[in-house]
């Protein structure tokens, strides 16, 4: 096969796009290393220090110019070398592989065969919508060690080409290898047809690229091609518009199930999402410190004459404390605004649906993208509830996928992507009765999960309350600690002028580690009440409680390895960690539960061991 | 007392672990006594030596452990059995482990070789799987080739998607 012929390169963009990028970035990095010199010189000027003369202003003119000389020098610079990089990045169809050619000093050439090809997902950042291309990622199958290939620019057509001939090939091979010669070269002869005819209204390629970006799903090139009748028709692989599609074979069946999100979840999943939360008690806990110290410093000396507590106290009630309140409260309010509305965004167009054996996700109004997952690449069901989706009796489901390393340039990636840590988001906000429904629908296979009914024996919230609230506790150190040289300090000094202030410092710390304490044995009292495991013939649970609740089912065929293990306490206890790794995420997720009551455990481990009968 | 397993190491490993943990505690404790010894050269104090006696009593002791007490004890709690369908290995003296790895998991086996072990004619068999991998260290050369043979055997009939 002549490799020029299904040799294909990326879109032109990628010129253009890509150097605005690294100009950008260049710029920062230049204007962040010339910020201090010119704010010092400004400062000077506006203070009177230095004679500005005529001849300083020529110079002052003359190194700004310099700067955006040399800005404008390496844009351009990047502008010929992502001309010539453009020249030597492309994709090749060989005959028993994929590949992916890159680089203009050192090449790099990945190379995958059609066969190990698991899904094609595309992302597209908003300057990449704006230009109608989007960036390929190509999952492999094989574990955390595989790097995923990537392929920037790529027009939402070529994309979609891509994804077809990849499967198409896929499909040839695996019929090659079932000895149909005839049907494979049928449908290969059937997709080059296709990618000519294909190849023809690639030119629409902008307009759709622009009514996508206004939010409308690209109605897709299936739509205004007439099917050519042949064995790919068959196959219904151009009934396909949006999806991404991957599996053992290249069967395309309608979407049997589909869900989205209505205003209210999306709002919810927003509001209840627990980063933004995360961020809002961080910015409270800085703010409370920066208040403390700012307070410390200006409220005059005659407060320290009060006596310790009430002093500690008497910082909060003055005008002072609650002007500086109220600024961190708006923070915090601002801070969770901006993350509602990245969330509602990135949430927006959620749409989660199951076609023949594999899920796609699709999601997100400024940039835009899907994902697919195969079910046999399914590692676990993710049940998880914050602090908020708890109160409000609502969850979070997510699917555990193996994640490959990412190469080194995905630029689109960021943190919302909701593959991140092994984990496909998808539903971000549903009501725990529903949950049963919603995995009927979606992953059938994952519906008959057991409940996690065994709970943990009584002397396990005894050990939780010391384990967690005190040994495994920062707080609790963070207390010792600050403690110890505190009372060394009382004891040697009696008298010293900074006392008051150490005292008061002290018990401040000291109230935040209470605190903490408290807030951590809530959560190990909850933990050791809610938490169980449970296991059928084909599935095993561990639900982990607290404050926020989290129940992770996996079959136990997906299992890596088990382990059981217990230290000296839980040999007095006689209690056991139970654990299994699954697969998903990079290097796999170790799911553990502690204190698990020994013979619950030694018959759970009975029945993790293969080709052992089921004692569920 | 826990119930061990068919299969115990090799018990020539007890003498590589001991030279092994013997040579990082070792050096471990020059770092942290050398500096008292020039304290001391340069105080010729008492507070000094008593530092120094402290600090060099400690790191003989620790030397002690690592190489005559641990090795023995780690051994001990160390076995493992090869089953049809998994291999088991249970080790560990605070932490009890017990673990089971499905052949249908394994990804690859291998044998290893450091210096010290090859010394000893011993080699270490790493049982891989997709989420992390199993060490049974120790083995003499032809058992640890033939238990790598069997483990890849059962691993390819056991083969399954990933």
């Amino acid at each position: 096969m002549d490799l020029s012929e299904n040799r294909y390169n990326v879109h032109k963009s990628f010129i253009l796009l890509g150097s605005i990028r690294t100009g950008l970035t260049l710029s920062v990095v230049l204007a962040a290393s010339v910020l201090p010199g010119v704010l010092q010189s400004v400062f000077r000027a506006i203070g009177g220090e230095s004679s500005f003369t005529p001849n300083t202003w020529i110079v002052a003119l003359a190194i700004v110019g310099g700067i955006l000389a040399i800005l404008l020098i390496s844009w351009l610079a990047t502008l010929v070398y992502n001309a010539i990089a453009y020249k030597h990045l492309y994709y090749v169809f060989e005959k028993d592989e994929f590949s992916v050619h890159r680089g203009i000093l050192q090449k790099r050439h990945v190379h995958v065969p059609y066969g190990r090809v698991q899904s094609v997902n595309q992302t597209a950042s908003l300057l990449q919508r704006a230009a109608g291309v989007c960036t390929v990622n190509i999952d492999t199958a094989g574990g955390a060690s595989n790097k995923a290939i990537m392929i920037p620019y790529v027009t939402k057509e070529d994309a979609d080409l891509l994804r077809m001939e990849l499967f198409a090939r896929k499909h040839a091979v695996a019929l090659i290898s079932e000895g149909k010669q005839e049907e494979a070269d049928a449908l290969l002869a059937a997709m080059a047809q296709k990618r000519a005819t294909g190849q023809e209204f690639s030119v629409s390629g902008a307009l759709l690229g622009v009514s996508d970006a206004l939010g409308n799903t690209v109605a897709g090139m299936t739509d205004q091609t007439k099917p050519i009748d042949n064995a790919l028709d068959k196959l219904n692989i151009w009934n396909e518009t949006t999806g991404v599609f991957g599996g053992s074979t290249v069967e395309m069946e309608a979407a049997s199930y589909e869900h989205g999100l209505n205003n209210k979840q999306i709002f919810f999943s927003a509001i209840s999402n627990s980063r933004s939360l995360f961020a809002a008690s961080a910015i409270v806990i800085a703010s409370v410190l920066v208040v403390i110290a700012t307070v410390f410093e200006a409220v005059p000396s005659s407060i320290w004459e009060d006596e310790g507590f009430t002093r500690f106290l008497a910082i909060f009630g003055g005008s002072f404390a609650s002007f500086i309140l109220a600024g961190f409260l708006a923070t915090v309010l601002i801070v969770w605004i901006i993350d509602l509305l990245v969330t509602t965004l990135s949430y927006g167009g959620f749409k989660a649906r199951r076609r023949g054996s594999r899920i796609e996700v699709e999601r997100g109004l400024l940039s835009h993208q899907i994902d697919g997952l195969d079910i046999d690449r399914v590692q676990s069901v993710i049940i998880s509830q914050s602090l908020v989706k708890r109160i409000l009796g609502y969850c979070e489901i997510g699917l555990g996928k193996i994640e490959a390393v990412n190469q080194s340039e995905t630029g689109t990636n960021n943190t919302n992507v909701p593959g991140k840590g092994g984990v496909l988001v998808v539903h971000p906000f549903v009501k725990l009765a529903d949950v049963a429904s919603v995995l009927e629908g979606l992953v059938p296979e994952f519906a008959d999960t057991p409940e996690a009914s065994i709970e943990l024996p009584k002397c396990a919230i005894r050990r939780a309350i010391v384990r967690r609230g005190f040994i495994r506790n920062p707080f609790f150190w963070g207390g010792v600690f600050a403690a110890i040289p505190h009372v060394i300090l009382v004891s040697g000094f009696t008298g010293g002028s900074y006392m008051a202030l150490i005292d008061n410092l002290a018990f401040v710390w000291y109230a935040i580690c209470a605190f903490g304490i408290g807030i951590v044995i809530a959560d190990a009292i909850l933990w050791a009440k809610g938490s169980a495991f449970g296991y059928n013939k084909s599935f095993m649970c561990i639900k982990t409680a607290g404050i926020t609740v989290k129940s992770v089912c996996m079959p136990r065929s997906k299992m890596q390895f088990a382990i059981l293990a217990s230290n000296p306490f839980q040999r007095h206890a006689k209690t056991k960690t139970i654990a299994f790794k699954s697969a998903a995420g990079v290097g796999g997720t170790m799911i553990s539960l502690y204190d698990v009551e020994e013979n619950d455990a030694a018959s759970w481990f009975e029945y993790a061991m293969p080709g052992k009968a089921a004692s569920a | 007392m826990q119930s061990q397993l068919k299969e115990k190491l090799n018990p020539k490993i007890k003498k590589v672990w001991a030279i092994a943990s013997a040579l990082w505690v070792f050096f471990m404790g020059a770092i942290f006594v050398v500096p008292f010894l020039f304290l001391y050269l340069e105080e010729n104090s008492q507070w000094s030596f008593i530092l120094l006696l402290v600090f060099a009593a400690l790191a003989v002791l620790s030397l002690i452990v690592a190489a005559f007490v641990l090795p023995s004890i780690r051994y001990i709690r160390w076995s493992y059995q090869v089953g049809n369908d998994f291999i088991e290995i249970k080790r560990g003296i605070w932490w009890r482990k017990h673990y089971m790895i499905p052949f249908i998991r394994v990804q690859n086996t291998d044998t290893k070789q450091g210096p010290l072990l090859r010394a000893f004619g011993l080699s270490d068999v790493t049982i891989s799987t997709a989420a992390g991998e199993h060490t049974i260290p120790g083995l003499l050369n032809s058992e640890a080739e033939e238990l790598r043979d069997r483990a890849a055997e059962l691993a390819r009939i056991a083969r399954e998607d990933v």
